[in-house]
């Protein structure tokens, strides 16, 4: 059943690629035609999936501080490393179309800058968790850096970028005025996409919780419930 | 021009494909692992 599931999200994200290459029309004024702009069909869902990972991982770990169960505190450090993971793969194909687009991979744009700062701030995330040793005082300091981030995530990914007076990045799916100014079919391959990886994501959140669950269990020699 | 907006759009798609692959891969993998580590621990339970 599993494995019909993970063919269906497969074929989801290859219909996307196709979508994204066949159906949706290139956006115009970028180079080679407005092919260029294709790459945000992968771009702007995993973007977001990062965002939706680092609040996943805030509001586990606002539950663990409630609730102080170590199921919670595994789900917020999954999220975490699956957001560095989306965030990294977001800040690569961006670096791919700024290639193309502006002749250089990196050039500080406000929205480079900020993808950069968000990356840094989980990294130290798991900085945090690896250097302390007692495992209460660890949940619980991680716990509250996350939920920190349920403020600093929306400011970097959302907030920053807006407030800078120029910048070379194409205007977001909202624009600054608050509209979806965009060809449907674009909008649809990007909701596609955004929905299949977020899917995928809770998925790998689902299985790297429960192998942390699983090896953590063996480490203490015993075969208990999942806390 | 129709060269440029060619090779574009291939190395583009090639750049989705391998994501994507990679990721899915990563989601077989994580399975796998997690099978095994239950089967393992379903054996340590049986006498």
């Amino acid at each position: 059943m599993k494995t019909l599931a993970a063919w269906i999200l497969y074929l989801w994200i290859a219909l996307v690629i196709v979508g994204g290459l066949a159906w949706a029309p290139p956006l115009k004024g970028f180079v080679a035609g407005g092919e260029s702009s294709r790459i945000v069909f992968f771009h702007v869902p995993m973007a977001w999936t990062a965002f939706v990972a680092f609040i996943t991982a805030g509001v586990a770990s606002a539950v663990y501080l409630r609730t102080r169960r170590p199921r919670h505190d595994r789900t917020a450090e999954a999220a975490v490393q699956l957001g560095l993971l989306f965030g990294a793969l977001a800040t690569l194909t961006g670096s791919i179309w700024a290639r193309l687009e502006w002749g250089t991979y990196w050039n500080w744009d406000p929205r480079q800058g900020s993808i950069v700062l968000a990356l840094l701030f989980y990294a130290a995330y798991l900085a945090l968790r690896s250097a302390v040793e007692d495992h209460e005082t660890r949940r619980r300091l991680a716990a509250g850096y996350a939920v920190l981030g349920l403020v600093v995530a929306p400011f970097l990914f959302f907030i920053a970028p807006r407030l800078a007076s120029f910048s070379l990045h194409p205007e977001p799916v909202i624009n600054q005025r608050g509209e979806v100014d965009m060809d449907p079919a674009i909008l649809v391959v990007l909701l596609a996409g955004s929905l299949g990886f977020t899917a995928l994501f809770y998925w790998l959140l689902d299985l790297q919780r429960r192998i942390a669950a699983r090896l953590g269990r063996e480490a203490l020699g015993g075969a208990g419930s999942e806390a | 021009m129709g060269d440029i907006s060619t090779s574009v759009r291939i190395g583009i798609v090639a750049v989705n494909l391998v994501i994507w692959t990679g990721l899915f891969l990563y989601l077989l993998r994580l399975g796998r692992k997690l099978r095994r580590l239950e089967e393992g621990a379903e054996r340590e339970e049986k006498p």
